[in-house]
């Protein structure tokens, strides 16, 4: 099984990639499957816009939250998996690796 | 047994073409812009996930058309097949280009095509040499040399009715007719043209009459009247292209009594806003519903299954992934061909181990073997032979390491995309300008992770644009530039650029004409990338006669891509071909560009 980021709105799967990319944010991977996740300031993590929710991955698969992922989501949010998606990373590739992200 | 099968296949064949035979049939196999895709490779289909396929390439194409021509064979009165290229075959790859296109003709004559179209890249190369696309200024020469010489070796015509020499159009009056380029339109709307006397390029027919299966069938070419605008110009300075219908018309006028079948191959093209073909079509047959019986179009890139009373019209996308095919049936009684009975398979992939969708009446496949008309493909060894000899050729050059892409990057002709801002990043790396601004058009293909060669970078950059440094631009210009950029919605590429951000509102659900524009779109605000304000839709005080540096490809600083704009800032430097320049640099310094976007071009408008 090849790595991939899947994405799901409203329990459907409408993209997935064809692999993991690790210098590439998880607002990339959308692109890349033309999904869009609602970004508006154009990865700049300025507005907060693109906010997905992680539902499964595994220990250590993205990058930690950063500051500006901080300053946009509450405590509430981040225990429940949400993230910025110009803000999040995969930090690496492996070959059964899945994250799954529902957007809104 | 396979063979076994086959022999039954064949005769079998055989009796159900016997009980036909009341209709011969024309199958017409259509190709269009190729570009230089000769070999075999991996393509991935489909979102959900990615699914991998094989494509054949040319060696596997010719076994394609070697099967549905055996099938025929079989019966010779009853059944003929055409081979044709509706144009742009070879400006691409490295592989094609660094023998100017004798190695795509080479496997076309071996494919054994009948005819071809030019199409406007096919005036690329211009003289011999392949890192030469145009005469030094002032020099003597040919600029269609690299043409003709392939043309020469090929075994197949290149057709093109409607271009003619510039110079030998006279007027009623005997006296010169001065026209311009485009659709040989006069400059003086009073003139009429006296076709009759006009010349075509030595090197170019404008039909060829084949004999089908018992019919006389004609095959036309024609060009796309803009040619010179989608080619180096110089090139095809002394040449103009007639409108294709005109042409038409009085080639059919040429052709009567002596034809029972007409099929026109032509460069021009449907797209999402344009309908060229369509057009064409509909504007011959409300001359003559008989007129034409087949068209391949192509120069969109477009898969189109069109079909006006009846008459199919189709492309077949491009890069040689996949073609077409018409299937013509002639009824004797009514002297024409039957429409009802017509099949048309439109852009179907050219899948090396299996048949595509749709292709199930002429295709089966079992177990990875692929049989068309009943005959197993056999990928042509000849073929093959040569792509690995001139693989061998470049292999050094071809494998130099320039880089490592880390994510996919892709194109967009409308929007920001990371491929475009990776190059215009890059240019304005090794320039060391403000601003470097490229044309989406020139970027001709995605990227995928690993390590960057020579030979995938060229396939990125393939025309030889030369890198060229203006004079010091005034913002008014570049607030022109960019007005006219962000409000497209498809019609023509918008501009991709590394060293600016680019604040602007677009709707492309406004543009209800479909012209492939929004009417409304608005340049909002341009500032450096340390955001120093250049342009502000609602300020005043801000000095638009001040100036930057820029670097650009010498293409757009002709005003080429439909921006005309560039030409109110002189060229200052040629700085070679970018693509070498930019190879250049990489070799020093290994390219390894940020797959993620920055927001540099930016659409500020949200959709409720």
């Amino acid at each position: 099984m090849s790595s991939s980021v899947v994405f799901i709105r409203g329990g459907e799967v409408v993209g997935a990639t064809d692999s993991i990319y690790p210098k590439l944010n998880l607002l990339g991977h959308a692109q890349l499957v033309e999904v869009s996740v609602g970004s508006q300031c154009g990865g700049h993590g300025v507005c907060g816009a693109d906010r997905i929710r992680v539902v499964a991955s595994k220990v250590g698969a993205l990058s930690p939250l950063s500051d500006v992922e901080f300053k946009h989501l509450d405590e509430n949010e981040i225990k429940n998996g949400y993230r910025l998606a110009c803000q999040c990373f995969p930090e690496f590739e492996a070959p059964d690796l899945v994250i799954q992200v529902t957007l809104r | 047994m396979i063979f076994l099968m086959t022999v039954l296949a064949g005769l079998l064949g055989v009796e159900s073409a016997e009980a036909i035979c009341a209709q011969p049939r024309i199958t017409i196999i259509g190709t269009n812009d190729i570009h230089g895709a000769v070999e075999d490779k991996v393509i991935t289909l489909g979102k959900t996930p990615p699914i991998p396929k094989n494509i054949g390439g040319m060696p596997f194409f010719s076994g394609v058309v070697s099967s549905i021509r055996q099938s025929a064979a079989m019966n010779p009165q009853c059944e003929g097949v055409i081979l044709v290229d509706g144009g742009d075959q070879f400006q691409g790859t490295l592989l094609s280009n660094f023998s100017e296109g004798a190695l795509m003709f080479d496997l076309m004559s071996e494919a054994g095509y009948d005819a071809v179209v030019p199409g406007n890249h096919d005036y690329d190369f211009g003289p011999s040499g392949w890192l030469v696309d145009q005469l030094p200024a002032g020099s003597r020469g040919d600029p269609r040399e690299a043409l003709k010489s392939i043309a020469r070796r090929a075994s197949f015509p290149l057709l093109s009715a409607n271009t003619y020499y510039m110079g030998s159009l006279k007027s009623i009056s005997g006296a010169p007719a001065p026209v311009i380029s485009e659709y040989c339109r006069p400059t003086s709307s009073s003139d009429i043209i006296r076709w009759s006397e006009a010349r075509r390029p030595e090197f170019l027919r404008p039909y060829i009459i084949k004999n089908v299966a018992g019919l006389r069938v004609a095959i036309i070419g024609l060009d796309h009247p803009e040619t010179a605008a989608v080619t180096t110009r110089a090139n095809v300075s002394d040449l103009c292209f007639r409108d294709p219908v005109e042409e038409f018309i009085s080639i059919k006028a040429e052709l009567r009594g002596r034809v029972d079948v007409t099929v026109v191959v032509m460069h021009l093209g449907d797209a999402g806003n344009e309908f060229k073909m369509t057009e064409f079509l509909n504007r011959v047959l409300a001359q003559d519903p008989r007129a034409v019986d087949a068209v391949i179009g192509g120069h969109t890139h477009y898969v189109n299954d069109v079909r006006v009373q009846g008459v199919p019209a189709i492309q077949s996308g491009a890069n040689g992934e996949k073609f077409g095919r018409i299937d013509l049936f002639f009824d004797p009684a009514a002297g024409a061909i039957d429409r009802t009975r017509t099949r048309v398979f439109a852009g179907k992939f050219l899948f090396a181990d299996e048949c595509d969708r749709g292709n199930e009446p002429v295709c089966s496949s079992n177990a990875g073997l692929v049989q068309y008309d009943g005959f197993p493909v056999a990928a042509s060894p000849v073929s093959r032979a040569k792509i690995e000899i001139a693989r061998r050729e470049i292999a050094p050059m071809a494998k130099q390491l320039l880089g490592q892409i880390s994510a996919p990057l892709t194109r967009n002709r409308t929007e920001e995309n990371n491929l475009g801002n990776a190059l215009t990043d890059a240019v304005r790396d090794t320039f060391r300008v403000d601003v470097a601004l490229l044309n989406s058009g020139g970027i001709r293909t995605d990227l995928m992770p690993g390590p960057l060669d020579y030979e995938n970078f060229y396939r990125v950059l393939p025309f030889n644009n030369r890198g060229v440094r203006l004079k010091p631009m005034r913002v008014a210009t570049l607030v022109k530039l960019f007005s006219k950029s962000i409000a497209s919605c498809g019609n023509f590429g918008a501009l991709n650029q590394s060293g600016l951000r680019v604040f602007y509102e677009k709707d492309c659900a406004r543009d209800v004409q479909k012209l492939g524009v929004d009417p409304a779109a608005r340049l909002l605000r341009v500032e450096t990338i340390t955001g120093e304000p250049l342009f502000d839709v609602a300020r005043t005080d801000l000095n638009l006669e001040r100036t930057i540096s820029v670097v650009t490809v010498d293409f757009l600083a002709a005003g080429g891509s439909e921006f005309p704009e560039f030409r109110e800032t002189q060229v200052d430097a040629d700085l070679g071909i970018l693509r070498e320049a930019l190879a250049q640099h990489f070799r020093r310094q290994p390219w390894n560009p940020s797959p993620n976007m920055d927001g540099r071009l930016q659409n500020v408008l949200r959709r409720p």
